[in-house]
């Protein structure tokens, strides 16, 4: 049997403004076991950031619950919300978001600073430069984000996401700001991660790379068109 | 000015709709700036009317106050003041001036009044008008007519005591107006917009003027050398070829040899000599004054610098909010000056809201000034919107302009600022580097430390000499001083039962609790000579003649021995009572009571009690005084009323009426009041100061907010991207007050060296505030620095802690 790693129930997302109101997600139910490798793709405004943000716990949903590892998180507040990021997701986005000023190492091993462990810097580095290895760059702990082609770039990202050891990988447009040959080395990465184990749920619009997936789920207007019928609770 | 020209109802429309959009910047900006250039046009326009405007004076650079220096035989100036005859005869023999007039001031009592009003007046002669050229509301000046010797009974009064003791009469001439029982036609009354030299001192308004002969020097004064008795000023227009310094050297010839002949027989004046000195009018009409007029500038141009870099901050944010505004201008051809024209557009528009508002402010300053402070800040009562105050306000104007566009300008990186339009806005193209971000952070943060420092200290030691007690009660005390309303001074028998009588009728008023005949202990008592007979030392106390109900009265506390009893009164019994700082000086490990003591008049007078020091207000040293048995003919009281209880001026006119007609009420006030005027100084240093910390942190805070908020803005991708891999709110508030805390420290550093230069710079000024306290004091203004610091941290990053992170990425993909 299959442990459920996240599970999200009749999740709505409304969006006011003054005039008017947007759904942007409409009671949306999904499961993801672990060791999943999940698409979500759709075309433009369908809601599949949104869907990540609130998975992310970047964002609170409108309504409906959501379960991280069979903890309720729907209710947390923003500290609290942080620690579970913290502990238990890691964020790939689109354009990186690597902090200029920090070093490759440093900027791969935030997430542990904020970590409520507090672990040692020798644990620090023994984790970090594991991830580094992970993703072909350890021999780039020094250099700066900048110093960095965009695919180096991304796998910096891929392994501080990596760091904390996450129950599950949010991927947010992995290759939108890459060139093809790179992008085509990041998917072959994460579906490597994969196999070795990681959860990873990925947004995509590109259908190609959406099909890399095991399971594909599709939005359209707010509302799942199409996955598979196991992860659908109704 | 290209930018000026090139600037057209199109941009400035643009602008203002622009603005309208944005009212707190609006606000923020006019308020800052307004408040700050008003503060600054006030003291600029009292800086010009002060030390650059010429005085209002026919000739006015050649107008001179002669001064009459008695040097001892150490050479030191003992006294700078004239005997009247050095004045006369300097008048009449000196020939340096085309034009001179000698004018002697006193204060005296319109009897002819129902109010009988205390008035300042002026024995002048004739030239005096012709040096200072008033105009007329009403009659004339003095002429040959009312020259020396020809004793005219006649006056010219000032236009404020025409309005407010005649009603503004305008058949006020040939009436008349009695002064010390002599009855004046009064021939003239200034015209409202004369603006009086204020030589006797600053803030002295004259009423009356009189001709000279009317003085109230005493006859033996008149032929005495040696002695000063009366205030006398001398004023002269230098003839052409004659320079202050050519005048001066004559002068002291000319005086010279006349004063040593007629002083050869006083054995005090042997060795010393006369010195005149020679001084440009608006020289001696300033006084010390320029002093406190450059650190006015000095606190105003710091809050000048905070505003400036907050308001600088504002408009380089307000530049970046706008980017792709201003991108899409770009895109569609807009050139360098364009984007310039359009941001000086909005400067413009805003400084002159500002200027507007900080010309109403300075405005308020002037009469404020006028009203309060005409008595510590010369010329102030010539303040006004001038021609002068215009052009600052037009200069600051365009100055702010050009520089607020400039900084404006210089956050647009035009070679990449077409990048926006493909990116989605991460702040490509408008940026400022860190480095500048740190200055702003530096210089507000040096700035305030030192000027919340500086000002806290003036605040504290003004409020430490307010709070002081005087070591005597106040609250209930009435101080009456009466004189004679004829022109002579009564015999001193018959004062005595006069003043017996009005006594026993003030304490038989329901109000009084108790009475003294003796002399306010607020007033100024001069230094006499006291001999300790058993060693012969010498010291120069403050003499007051009390008698036995004088401490009681004022509640001053017995340290030891006994207050004077009616019989040391009644007597005059060689007896005096010291205070405890003098009976410190006098002790040389002997006992103070029951010392031996010569006094002025060679008699042998014995110490029967000591009491506590009393201390002046404003003053930090309790003054050494000693207290001899009054006299009975003594004119002056202290009343003690009962709780709750009031006596006005009316009442005592009254009562006194019924006594005799011949004395006049001098002076009568509580010394609640007399104490509050002395402090008056202290409670303008307190509201200033206080005024000027709540400025600075306001202003500061506003300024940090402003740079740190902008700092925010700009890592807000880091900001969302750190929550989003786990940091908490407290995490990114440590960040961003770690950040920052190097510029602290350097802006503590700065303010450091910067207190200690100034220091070291004004050292002579400085030493009376420095005190242990102060590091304390220090160390404070640094914890509310850093709380201010900490609170501005605090508010922009709230925006991104308190919202799910989803709203700092937005738009970073």
């Amino acid at each position: 049997m299959k442990t459920t790693v996240l599970s999200l129930k009749n999740i709505s997302k409304i969006f006011e403004t003054e005039e008017l109101e947007t759904h942007a997600l409409k009671a949306v139910s999904l499961n993801i076991n672990k060791g999943d490798y999940i698409s979500i793709s759709g075309p433009s405004g369908c809601g599949k950031s949104t869907l990540l943000s609130i998975m992310g716990l970047l964002d609170t949903a409108t309504s409906g619950e959501y379960f991280i590892e069979g903890s309720n998180v729907s209710e947390l507040s923003l500290d609290q919300a942080a620690e579970v990021r913290n502990a238990k997701i890691g964020f790939i986005f689109q354009s990186f978001n690597l902090i200029d000023e920090l070093s490759v190492f440093d900027n791969v091993a935030l997430p542990l600073r904020y970590h409520s462990d507090k672990p040692s810097s020798v644990a620090i580095k023994e984790r970090v430069t594991q991830c580094l290895e992970k993703v072909g760059l350890s021999h780039r702990v020094s250099h700066k984000p900048n110093q960095l082609s965009g695919g180096q770039q991304q796998r910096v990202a891929i392994a501080r996401a990596l760091v904390a050891n996450p129950a599950i990988l949010l991927v947010d447009e992995p290759t939108g700001n890459l060139d093809s040959k790179s992008g085509d080395q990041i998917m072959e990465l994460l579906e490597q991660l994969n196999k070795s184990g990681t959860t990873i749920c990925m947004v995509t619009h590109d259908p190609r790379y959406a099909d890399m997936a095991t399971s594909k789920v599709q939005l359209l207007d707010g509302s799942v068109l199409q996955a598979r019928l196991s992860q659908i609770a109704v | 000015m290209n930018f000026f020209s090139n600037l057209t109802a199109y941009q400035l429309k643009q602008a203002w709709l622009s603005l309208k959009k944005k009212p707190g910047f609006v606000v923020s900006v006019v308020s800052t700036m307004g408040i700050t250039l008003g503060a600054l046009l006030c003291v600029l326009t009292l800086a010009y009317v002060m030390l650059l405007k010429p005085l209002p004076y026919p000739e006015q650079d050649k107008l001179v106050v002669v001064k009459h220096e008695f040097i001892d035989e150490n050479g030191r100036v003992d006294v700078s003041a004239f005997p009247y005859p050095s004045a006369m005869y300097l008048y009449e023999n000196n020939q340096v001036f085309d034009l001179s007039s000698v004018a002697i001031y006193q204060e005296s009592i319109v009897t002819s009044l129902n109010e009988q009003p205390r008035v300042n007046t002026a024995a002048v002669t004739s030239q005096w008008f012709q040096l200072f050229a008033p105009s007329f509301a009403l009659g004339r000046g003095f002429e040959q007519t009312e020259a020396i010797g020809l004793h005219q009974p006649v006056a010219i009064i000032s236009h404020d005591t025409w309005v407010n003791h005649y009603h503004s009469d305008s058949q006020i001439l040939n009436k008349k107006l009695t002064l010390s029982g002599i009855s004046y036609s009064i021939i003239g009354v200034v015209a409202k917009n004369f603006i009086e030299p204020q030589i006797h001192g600053v803030g002295l308004k004259n009423d009356i003027w009189l001709p000279l002969d009317f003085n109230s020097i005493d006859e033996r004064y008149k032929t005495n050398w040696g002695a000063i008795g009366g205030n006398i000023a001398v004023v002269g227009k230098l003839k052409n070829d004659m320079s202050a310094a050519q005048a001066s050297q004559q002068l002291t010839l000319l005086i010279s040899q006349v004063w040593q002949e007629n002083v050869t027989h006083i054995e005090h004046f042997k060795g010393w000599e006369i010195n005149v000195s020679v001084t440009l009018a608006k020289k001696i009409i300033l006084a010390d004054s320029a002093q406190s007029l450059y650190l006015l500038l000095a606190g105003v141009i710091g809050l000048v610098i905070i505003a400036t870099a907050n308001i600088a901050n504002l408009f380089i944010s307000q530049t970046v909010e706008k980017r792709s505004h201003l991108a899409i201008n770009v895109a569609l051809g807009a050139k360098k000056s364009h984007l310039f024209n359009s941001l000086f557009a909005q400067a413009f528009l805003l400084n002159l809201l500002a200027i507007l508002l900080a010309l109403a402010i300075s405005w308020c300053g002037f009469v404020f000034i006028k009203l309060h402070l005409a008595s510590r800040l010369p010329l102030s009562n010539v303040l006004s919107i001038n021609l002068f105050t215009i052009a600052a306000a037009i200069t600051l104007l365009l100055t702010f302009s050009v520089l607020f566009a400039y900084v404006s300008r210089k956050a647009i990186n035009l070679k990449s600022i077409n990048t926006l339009l493909k990116s989605s806005g991460k702040g490509i193209g408008f940026q400022v580097t860190k480095r500048h971000r740190q200055l702003l952070i530096i210089s507000q943060i040096t700035v305030a430390t030192v000027l919340v420092f500086v000002n806290m200290s003036l605040f504290k030691n003004a409020m430490g000499v307010i709070e002081a007690p005087l070591g005597f009660n106040t609250e209930n005390r009435m101080y009456l001083n009466l004189s004679p309303s004829s022109a002579t001074y009564p015999a001193r028998e018959e004062i005595s039962p006069i003043m017996k009588e009005i006594k026993r009728k003030l304490l038989q008023l329901p109000q009084v609790s108790s009475v003294s005949q003796s002399p306010s202990p607020l007033d100024i008592f001069r230094p006499s000579v006291l001999k300790i007979v058993e060693n012969g030392k010498r010291l120069t106390p403050e003499r007051l003649y009390v008698d036995s109900d004088y401490f009681q009265v004022i509640e001053q506390k017995l340290v030891a021995g006994n207050y004077f009893t009616a019989a040391d009164i009644k007597d005059r019994n060689r007896v005096i009572i010291v205070n405890d700082a003098l009976a410190d000086r006098l002790s040389l490990n002997s006992d103070v009571l029951g010392m031996k003591v010569k006094l002025g008049d060679a008699e042998i007078y014995k110490i029967v009690g000591i009491v506590q020091g009393i201390k002046m207000p404003g003053k930090s040293q309790v003054p050494i005084r000693f207290y001899r048995p009054a006299s009975p003919f003594a004119t002056r009281m202290l009343i003690k009323l009962k709780e709750q209880q009031q006596l006005s001026r009316e009442q005592v006119i009254s009562l006194l009426s019924d006594v005799s007609r011949k004395w006049s009420v001098f002076d009568f006030e509580s010394l609640a009041d007399t104490r509050q005027k002395k402090l008056f100084t202290h409670r303008v240093t307190v509201i200033t100061s206080a005024v000027l910390i709540l400025i600075t942190i306001f202003l500061a805070g506003i300024g940090l907010y402003g740079v740190l908020s902008y700092s925010c803005q700009m890592r807000r991708f880091e900001i969302g991207t750190r929550m989003a891999i786990g940091a908490k709110g407290k995490d990114i508030l440590r960040l961003i007050f770690k950040d920052n805390f190097s510029s602290l420290l350097l802006s503590t550093i700065a303010s450091i060296l910067i207190l200690v230069s100034l220091y070291l710079g004004f050292n002579n000024y400085l030493t009376v505030y420095i005190n242990s306290e102060l590091f304390m004091l220090f160390i404070f203004t640094l914890i509310l620095i850093l709380l201010i610091s900490l609170i501005a941290c605090y508010l922009p990053l709230r925006q991104y802690i308190s919202k799910p992170v989803i709203d700092s990425l937005r738009g970073s993909e």
